[in-house]
């Protein structure tokens, strides 16, 4: 997993917990990599589930919770440190439609070894998007963080919702996303 | 340095975060360090590939330099044979074409005549036939050029209807000569290649149509004011038109040479070919407009700038050839014995007193001994060619600059008139020689060296 999520990560736990529980947490979890992380670094997946449970347990907010945080968190960082790749993008739905076929492709090209999840995209009508989340590490709740992170960057209003259902390239969880007109705020 | 929110109080846990922090960076360092080797021998393979890329681009470029060279001399030696045959061909059909003149005013059996005029006729086909060739080769290779002079375009119209009058009678056809032009008019182009269309076109609709008529027309375009005058030339006839498929095959080169023998005409089936060319090197576009049963129109226009006449170098016309001449001394000089025979009798037969040989160095040694009003040279000859006989008769005080220089050549090519006029000749004769072009030739280079 790229270093860069395990850096963000504890950034944002120092925002929810505090630089010094942070710190005690990953002492406490003897990570193998002893949390030195680096974004351009790779580190193991195991380290990202260890860390996230220990974060819910201390803040006491449920895991998928804290990774739905994590996704909106994420957004914002790629949102200020790679503005490129927003400013071609009119709405949420055309950023979202370009994660796999234009952000992926680029980062591919950075990193070559990345292991990126897929995401199929289908517009279902003018309102309606289908978006199709494949991956084997089950991190749809940061999924749905950047789904919902993007809809308040463009500052729309959509209703989520998400299944488990078969995909077209296998298990897979499928977000609808229902824009609406009003501030019904987006639910999972 | 690490900013203030995330930076622990309790200095064992910030101690350990500097460590993590510190451990990080060196890290990235080495992830850095890493990342840059591998882009540093990315671009050692970038300019391998670079360089090898050249190198073969290089070798394809000398490959196909090299092709091209080959492809060009191919070309030129293919060029030179056939200027070479055509010279070969020329020779020995000069002697036949000649003789037969000659001897047709000797016989007086009706029979006889009938044969002798085949004979004649064959050897015009067949010279027709070595023209087409050699004209087509010349298009095709881009050596072909125009040679743009004064001349009066009605007599090149008028001169087709007498080319194909007695043919187009002798099938009870009508010719026509629709030429909406005044009785002289000066235009400047290649009357030589318009000719070559004209008389292609004619001669094909005088020999495909059975009944009916051919119609030649002339008609002078519109034009603002300062544009070069335009003229449409069409060849209609009443004959067997054609089909779409035969129209498509038409403009094709060498398209006889499948069809099936029965539906072949004569000829090289090229004519039409460089008709299309040469209308199109001319600046012009052949159409064709046919129908099965109907007939067929040939429609080109060509831009011909009216001639501006200057004092008396005006264009030569019908009118400027002086009336004949005769009781000439005339010296020929021709390394192939059945030319000379031929233009002695044809020379004889016209009143000059005429003196044969068979090098360029015995006619020069002629002149410079006994008098001569005009000399004709072959223009290849072993040891003195003609050029340099024409040279060194040219260069003999008094007598030079007065003696008339005749070449004759049974060399195709049009640029070889030129080179002649440079050495001092005053007129060219292409092979084979026809009596009245002889005539023609001698009465106005007389006339030029006596004023």
């Amino acid at each position: 997993m790229k270093g860069m999520v395990f850096t963000q990560l504890i950034e944002m736990a120092d925002t929810m917990l505090g630089p010094d529980q942070v710190e005690a947490i990953i002492a406490k979890a003897d990570l193998p990599s002893g949390g030195a992380y680096t974004a351009v670094g790779n580190y193991p997946h195991s380290e990202a589930v260890t860390l996230v449970g220990a974060f819910s347990e201390a803040s006491g907010v449920p895991v998928p919770a804290l990774l739905e945080g994590f996704g909106e968190h994420m957004l914002r960082f790629f949102h200020s440190n790679y503005p490129a790749f927003f400013s071609t993008c009119p709405d949420a739905f055309t950023f979202l439609e370009s994660v796999e076929t234009y952000v992926h492709v680029e980062v591919k090209k950075l990193y070559p070894d990345a292991e990126l999840p897929r995401f199929s995209t289908y517009r279902m009508g003018p309102g309606r998007l289908r978006f199709d989340y494949y991956s084997s590490r089950h991190l749809e709740n940061l999924a749905a963080g950047l789904i919902k992170g993007t809809l308040k960057l463009y500052n729309e209003y959509a209703v989520v919702t998400h299944d488990s259902i078969e995909g077209e390239h296998g298990p897979c969880v499928r977000f609808l996303i229902d824009k609406t007109t009003s501030s019904i705020q987006p639910s999972a | 340095m690490i900013p203030q929110e995330h930076t622990p109080a309790d200095p064992v846990l910030l101690a350990r975060r500097l460590d993590r922090e510190r451990r990080a960076r060196l890290e990235s360092e080495r992830l850095l360090e890493a990342k840059s080797r591998e882009l540093h021998l990315a671009n050692q393979d970038l300019a391998q590939l670079n360089t090898r890329l050249e190198a073969r681009v290089a070798e394809r470029t000398h490959e196909l330099e090299v092709a091209r060279q080959d492809a060009v001399k191919a070309s030129a030696a293919k060029s030179e044979f056939f200027a070479h045959m055509s010279h070969e061909i020329r020779t020995p059909l000069n002697g036949v074409i000649g003789a037969a003149a000659l001897l047709r005013n000797d016989l007086t059996h009706p029979q006889h005549l009938t044969l002798i005029d085949t004979v004649t006729s064959s050897a015009d086909i067949l010279l027709a036939l070595v023209n087409d060739v050699l004209d087509f080769e010349r298009i095709e290779s881009g050596r072909l050029e125009f040679f743009p002079a004064p001349f009066d375009l009605p007599s090149v119209i008028a001169r087709c209807g007498e080319l194909f009058g007695p043919s187009a009678r002798a099938k009870g056809l009508e010719l026509v000569l629709s030429c909406r032009l005044p009785d002289s008019l000066l235009v400047v182009g290649d009357t030589l290649r318009l000719q070559q269309v004209l008389v292609n076109l004619v001669g094909n609709a005088v020999k495909f149509t059975r009944t009916g008529k051919v119609t030649l027309t002339v008609e002078p375009q519109p034009r603002n004011p300062g544009e070069s005058s335009r003229y449409q030339f069409s060849v209609a006839d009443t004959g067997p038109g054609l089909d779409v498929e035969q129209q498509a095959r038409l403009f094709q080169p060498y398209s006889q040479a499948g069809r099936n023998p029965a539906d072949r005409k004569g000829g090289s089936g090229l004519g039409l070919v460089t008709c299309e060319r040469l209308v199109t090197l001319a600046g012009g576009k052949l159409e064709l407009q046919s129908r099965p049963g109907i007939g067929s129109v040939f429609t080109f226009t060509l831009t011909l700038p009216e001639a501006l006449i200057v004092g008396h170098h005006a264009a030569p016309s019908a009118l400027s050839i002086p009336k004949d001449v005769n009781s000439l001394r005339i010296v020929i000089a021709d390394d192939v014995k059945t030319n000379v025979d031929v233009l002695n009798l044809i020379l004889c037969r016209m009143g000059h007193t005429v003196t044969p040989y068979l090098s360029g160095l015995e006619a020069i040694e002629h002149v410079q001994t006994k008098p001569a009003d005009l000399v004709f040279l072959d223009l290849h000859m072993p040891t003195v060619d003609g050029f340099e006989a024409a040279r060194r008769i040219r260069a003999i005080p008094n007598v030079g600059a007065r003696i008339g220089l005749i070449a004759f050549t049974a060399d195709a090519q049009v640029e070889t008139n030129d080179a002649c006029l440079a050495v001092g000749f005053d007129a060219c004769l292409h092979k084979p020689i026809r009596p009245t072009l002889v005539k023609e030739t001698i009465a106005r280079v007389y006339a030029k060296r006596s004023v």
